[in-house]
């Protein structure tokens, strides 16, 4: 009977027990990534995902045990079989490859392959939505929703039909102008809009009722700008029997 | 090679190893697909087109065909599977009122053939009526069971001014007016089983105590309520300074909104968005979490009721020459005016998307007449009642409901003789949709409207 022989221990790239936490570190990483990036929103309830972390840092902890094992020499015996070195690192492989080019769900693909739910009581373009097209909009429209949206901007290139008499206004040009009314005629307060008059006319005259039709532009230096009605065609009309608009 | 040796081989444990799974998820696959379908959840929704509404989820996709021919509702009325796949939804036609409760047998086969177990359902889409009822020592708060009882659901309080049934039917919040004049809020929660397995007990609706929703004592206060039970309480404290206005969800604490408006706010039945009357217009306005969005509608409006198909709305617009006109917004389109004259108009209800719109309209002084009309959504008469010995209780609304396809208004007798006499206390009044007739429902009130069934 020999002295027992002491196993020799393998040099790092063969110990099973690294290999084996090299890839149960990249899994690891993959589940953990997959969490903190958002991915598996549309892949599992938001319920799961602390079970998926979980599962992430279970497997990190596994792949340091075996990581501490493989860097003591006692621990460090098992050689790596060349078997097990390809399962290793087919499984690494397919790790790294998931950590290098993480897959994209969309929710296009995903709303592809799902049918369409017919049944949702309120569809999005069933919602109230508060709309009256430019042209349609009076000069009170119009004064009213400058006030409520102040943004000049919103309303650039916008077309404009509307009617009113001509307000002079102190160094500078009349405007476009009518009353209005919030509770009765008593407290009825002059309203206007500026306007381009085209240069080659004649300007108009004080409390001549015109209807125009043109767009909205933006004049005045960048930051204050101010909307001015660009007319593409001025008429002189008889003033309505209904002068306030609503 | 013995059995011993071929389980230490690599390539036997590796093929265990893969298979025993695959073979565990074959058999799995094929005992899901062996179980016939059942019924996953059926809940009440908010009818929109119709005049009530189930959702029905189903543990596989449905042969609507199917479920269609095999589904049974008692008393046999019309009604339409809707849908595809798993979650389908039975609407009840429009046009005839649901007068009882329903017995509901759910039917019919799945797309592979297999047969869905048969499930008898008791449903009773019907709103209960709630009032404010003028009592011994203030008022209270009272609600009408189907079968004509009166139940007090709230303690006495000197006044009641403001009433908002919860739009899930989960409770009621109310306004309550100490003799000074100061207001609180409450809500009163409400327990009610409309749909059950036909096996179940039938209990009537119980209210739990009030529950206070701001502890300062305050100078006004606007209630509005959506479909998802959401409550928006528009306040006014009494040491002045600006309105405060705040959100409460069925449960939790309420989120602060900060809209400037100039008139109470109404929340959109279908939620998601409110209405803000402004100096300049109405606004809607986008509710968290949604991304703030603002639309303006410019002109003197207010918003006079809401559709029950979701986007159609009913506009009341001020003109300067004191008319009034009735306007119906649809999703995309200018509000189309349906009505304008020089009566008052005073309340103003709506059918499906403003396929009927009704107008409560009052004209003259001294002692003013009350008439109700009926529209279509071109604005043509399609009737017209006038309401000679009659006269609304102020603030007390024209309320529709599509299930009973009836209106529900408080209303005073005029007494013969003088105008200066003492006005008589109001009535609820239901009014038949179709007809325009008058049923007086006997019980004095101050404020009445539908609690829909949850």
């Amino acid at each position: 009977m020999g002295e027992p022989v002491a196993p020799l221990t393998p040099p790092l790239i063969q110990r099973a027990a690294l290999g084996r936490a090299i890839a149960l570190g990249l899994w690891a990483l993959v589940l953990l990534r997959s969490v903190a990036d958002g991915r598996l929103d549309l892949l599992l309830r938001a319920a799961f995902h602390p079970l998926v972390a979980l599962a992430g840092l279970l497997l990190l902890g596994l792949a340091g045990l075996q990581l501490a094992l493989g860097l003591q020499p006692e621990g460090a015996t098992e050689r790596l079989r060349p078997r097990q070195a390809w399962n290793l690192a087919a499984t690494a492989v397919l790790a790294g490859m998931l950590l290098m080019l993480p897959p994209s769900p969309s929710f296009a693909t995903l709303a592809g392959q799902r049918p369409p739910d017919r049944t949702a009581v309120t569809a999005p373009d069933a919602e109230l939505s508060f709309t009256l097209p430019p042209a349609q909009r009076s000069l009170t429209d119009w004064v009213r929703l400058l006030r409520s949206q102040p943004d000049p901007r919103l309303f650039d290139g916008d077309p404009v039909r509307i009617s009113g008499f001509v307000l002079p206004q102190p160094d500078a040009p009349p405007q476009l102008a009518r009353l209005l009314v919030r509770c009765c005629l008593a407290d009825a307060a002059p309203v206007g809009l500026p306007v381009r008059w085209p240069p080659a006319t004649t300007p108009p005259q004080a409390d001549q009722w015109l209807a125009i039709e043109g767009v909205m532009a933006l004049e005045g230096p960048p930051g204050s700008e101010q909307l001015v009605v660009v007319p593409r065609e001025v008429q002189v009309i008889p003033r309505p029997a209904r002068p306030l608009e609503p | 090679m013995n059995g011993k040796r071929l389980l230490r081989s690599g390539w036997l444990r590796l093929g265990l190893a893969l298979a025993t799974p695959a073979l565990l998820a074959l058999l799995q696959r094929q005992w899901l697909l062996a179980r016939p379908p059942h019924l996953a959840g059926l809940q009440m929704v908010r009818a929109s087109a119709g005049a009530a509404s189930l959702q029905a989820r189903f543990s596989r996709p449905m042969d609507l065909a199917s479920l269609q021919a095999h589904s049974q509702l008692l008393p046999p009325r019309p009604h339409r599977w809707l849908g595809e796949g798993d979650s389908l939804l039975l609407a009840l036609s429009p046009g005839l009122p649901v007068r009882q409760a329903l017995s509901l047998r759910l039917a019919g086969r799945d797309l592979r053939g297999l047969e869905l177990k048969p499930e008898p359902w008791h449903w009773d889409p019907r709103p209960r009526l709630l009032a404010v009822v003028p009592t011994a020592g203030g008022e209270q708060l009272q609600l009408r069971e189907h079968d004509g009882r009166w139940q007090r659901i709230s303690p006495v309080w000197p006044r009641i001014p403001v009433i908002e049934p919860l739009g899930d039917g989960s409770g009621v919040a109310l306004v309550s007016q100490e003799p000074e004049g100061t207001m609180r809020v409450w809500r009163v929660p409400l327990l009610q089983r409309n749909l059950a397995k036909a096996t179940g007990n039938r209990t009537p609706v119980r209210a739990l105590p009030p529950e206070s929703l701001d502890p300062e004592p305050l100078l006004f206060a606007h209630l509005s309520s959506n479909g998802r039970g959401q409550l928006l309480v528009q306040a006014g404290g009494l040491t002045g300074g600006e309105p405060k206005t705040s959100l409460w969800g069925p449960t939790g604490r309420p989120q602060t909104l900060s809209f400037p408006s100039s008139g109470p706010m109404r929340l959109l039945p279908e939620g998601g968005a409110v209405v803000v009357p402004g100096p300049d217009g109405l606004e809607l306005e986008a509710l968290p979490p949604r991304p703030p969005r603002r639309q303006t509608l410019p002109g003197r409006r207010d918003l006079s009721a809401f559709c029950p198909q979701a986007g159609r709305a009913l506009l009341l617009r001020h003109w300067p020459d004191y008319r009034r006109s009735l306007e119906l917004v649809e999703p995309g389109q200018p509000p189309r005016q349906l009505w304008i004259g020089s009566q008052g108009l005073v309340a103003s209800a709506c059918a499906r998307g403003g396929e009927r719109v009704w107008a409560l309209l009052m004209e003259g002084v001294g002692r003013p007449q009350l008439s109700l009309l009926a529209l279509n959504r071109r604005g043509q008469l399609l009737g017209r009642r006038r309401l000679s010995d009659w006269e609304l209780e102020p603030g007390s609304g024209l309320h529709y409901d599509p299930v009973t396809d009836s209106l529900l208004v408080a209303l005073r007798r005029l007494r013969p003789g003088p105008a200066e006499q003492p006005p008589t206390t109001a009535e609820a009044v239901r009014i038949d949709a179709s007809s325009l007739e008058l049923h007086p429902l006997g019980q004095q009130v101050r404020l009445v409207g539908w609690l829909p069934a949850g």
